[in-house]
């Protein structure tokens, strides 16, 4: 596991962010073991602490769970990838949309430029390979 | 107390080439005079005499420089930032480096006087039939001995003190050590004095009977009036406390 | 061990040289399991405090305390101490100096040894004299990390190393802090990388306290890396 932080956020929820993005996005799948708190530390350089931190809260808000002695698993079931992928999903347009608000855009032009890039990027992504 | 050997043998190891060197100086020394350029008009035992005393009287001079020095590469390396770091008394560190240069005084003592037998082995046994016996000989080079290691000890004692106190000053340390050096010699002498009559019911040391002069020469009487030195040499085991016990707790690392 | 007293209590700690005042009355009270940067520029007093803690100064006034327990030779024992300067015997190889430190600490666990020599790349018959600058800073935290010492102090432990070292060092330290049983302190000037290390931080500036706390709090409240923050107080 690679994060590239940005410090000047709390280091804990980056590393919950990142999980939940390998959540989200299938890299990380329900009943998968992740990394031992120590392990993920040593290897990202964070201190064990905010790591532990990490894990915590992510043990609260039920997506992993810590087994005695076996290890840290995603937790199975009732639709976690949803429920991340749905919370992902809202983040980054709520984020986005506040964007588009602050240059002055409305619903209407935002669509509109959202349909336009759409194609645009289609468009490359087949010229691309030849 | 565990600690203590490791110590000692820190500074044996760390001070193993300026002894070897300084060994085969002594006996490539002796081998100059016995054999390349032997003095003029001198007997072989009168040669012994010149080959045997220049190591016998820089001893003690190169003792005092290597009880300074012992102490003095230890700030110069900065190691004695691992010693003033580890959990032991400061006695430790001071009487380890004591029995260190203990080690060393005997290495060179014994290097000098095997070398003399080796390469002067006729005129050692020439001159030894002056003396009453081998075992008279012995007996009496070990009591010599160790009334050298005493002395060699008080030596060490004021310099380690002397050392240390100019390492607690900011400045003219040099100055402070010198002075330091003279401050505790006559201070020493004085308490001998002071302390003297406490001591006087103690009856003077036969010398000649511990020394078995009566062997050399019927009716020799030599005593030593032990009551000023006691004074003095309880002095001396003061200013060794003193300085193991501001090692520990007054000195400092240059910052 | 007592369980509720600070890993480390300060109380208005000063020292004074000739030239300047180094520590003008320190306030400080370390918890138990934490790593905390001390950060400053240099001759900002960080090296200084460091040594009053360990006794390699005495510091003018104010009280130090160790797990509740005042400074003495005693506390020497529970304290891992790594200074920034070349403090081991040159003369000694690596396996010459990790015998000799092992013969005063009884919180020397032998069995962590091979494996932390592994890991820092060092090999018991290398010769201290022709180890490279970072190679013997690598040593020095070997000989720390070997303990299970309750309090580690390490000053400036990045400075001047290969990007290698420093890399081997970050990662020793994370893997090796036993949280549940240690607490450190971390001396730097340059905080840049080594930002995630600290759970808490302290800023120095000349002799006193100007700043201090959990860095993740301070990340949240000012919005900035402890770096950026480190930056503009030291600007």
């Amino acid at each position: 596991m690679r994060i590239d932080f940005h410090p000047s956020q709390p280091i804990y929820l980056q590393i919950m962010d990142e999980f939940r993005r390998q959540i989200a996005t299938g890299l990380l799948k329900p009943g998968d073991k992740i990394p031992s708190q120590r392990d993920l530390a040593a290897t990202i350089k964070v201190n064990a602490n905010t790591v532990q931190r990490a894990y915590r809260e992510m043990e609260t808000l039920g997506l992993v769970e810590t087994l005695r002695g076996q290890g840290t698993f995603i937790c199975q079931g009732r639709g976690i990838v949803e429920e991340t992928r749905n919370d992902m999903l809202t983040n980054l347009v709520d984020d986005f949309v506040r964007a588009m608000q602050a240059l002055g855009l409305n619903e209407e032009t935002t669509l509109d430029v959202v349909k336009k890039r759409f194609s645009a990027m289609q468009t490359t992504e087949e010229v691309k390979p030849k | 107390m565990a600690s203590f050997f490791p110590l000692v043998r820190k500074d044996l190891e760390a001070s193993r080439w300026p002894v070897g060197i300084l060994s085969a100086l002594i006996v490539g020394y002796m081998l100059l005079i016995r054999f390349r350029f032997p003095p003029i008009g001198l007997s072989e035992t009168e040669s012994l005499a010149v080959a045997l005393s220049l190591p016998l009287i820089f001893l003690p001079l190169w003792m005092i420089w290597q009880s300074f020095q012992a102490l003095r590469t230890e700030w110069r390396e900065d190691t004695v930032y691992t010693l003033l770091t580890l959990p032991i008394p400061g006695w430790q560190v001071i009487s380890s480096k004591l029995v260190g240069l203990w080690v060393e005084y005997s290495l060179l003592l014994g290097v000098s006087l095997v070398g003399a037998l080796v390469i002067y082995g006729d005129a050692v046994q020439s001159g030894l039939r002056v003396l009453p016996s081998l075992a008279w000989a012995v007996r009496n080079g070990f009591l010599l001995y160790l009334f050298s290691l005493a002395v060699l000890s008080a030596m060490v004692v004021f310099v380690q003190l002397a050392y240390v106190i100019g390492k607690m000053v900011g400045r003219l340390q040099g100055l402070v050590a010198i002075w330091t050096l003279f401050l505790s010699g006559w201070l020493v002498d004085r308490l001998g004095l002071l302390l003297e009559p406490l001591f006087r019911w103690m009856p003077p040391l036969p010398l000649h009977k511990l020394f078995r002069l009566d062997e050399l020469k019927q009716g020799i009487v030599a005593e030593w009036n032990v009551a000023p030195a006691l004074g003095t040499w309880l002095g001396i085991l003061a200013l060794f406390i003193l300085t193991g016990y501001l090692f520990e707790h007054y000195v400092e690392v240059n910052d | 061990m007592n369980g509720t007293s600070p890993a480390l209590m300060l109380r208005n700690v000063k020292k004074s040289y000739p030239r300047a005042e180094a520590l003008k009355g320190i306030e400080l009270a370390l918890p138990k399991g934490e790593i905390w940067g001390l950060l400053g520029p240099n001759g900002s007093g960080k090296s200084t405090l460091l040594k009053c803690i360990v006794g390699l100064v005495k510091p003018d006034a104010g009280e130090i305390e160790i797990d509740g327990n005042p400074r003495s030779r005693c506390t020497k024992g529970q304290i891992a101490f790594v200074p920034e300067m070349d403090t081991l015997y040159r003369w000694m190889t690596v396996g010459q100096t990790l015998a000799f430190t092992s013969a005063f600490y009884q919180d020397w666990d032998q069995r962590r040894v091979a494996g932390l020599l592994e890991f820092m790349g060092l090999d018991a018959g290398q010769k201290i004299r022709s180890l490279s600058k970072g190679m013997r800073a690598r040593l020095k935290l070997v000989l720390a990390l070997a303990r299970k010492a309750p309090l580690l102090l390490l000053d400036e432990p990045f400075s001047g190393i290969d990007p290698a070292s420093r890399e081997r060092i970050v990662e020793g330290i994370v893997r090796e802090f036993k949280s549940d049983e240690q607490t450190m302190v971390i001396s730097t000037h340059a905080v840049g990388d080594t930002e995630q290390l600290f759970d808490a931080v302290v800023f120095l500036d000349e002799g006193t306290i100007s700043l201090q706390g959990y860095a993740e709090d301070l990340r949240r409240e000012y919005g900035k890396s402890i770096n950026d923050l480190f930056k503009e107080v030291f600007a």
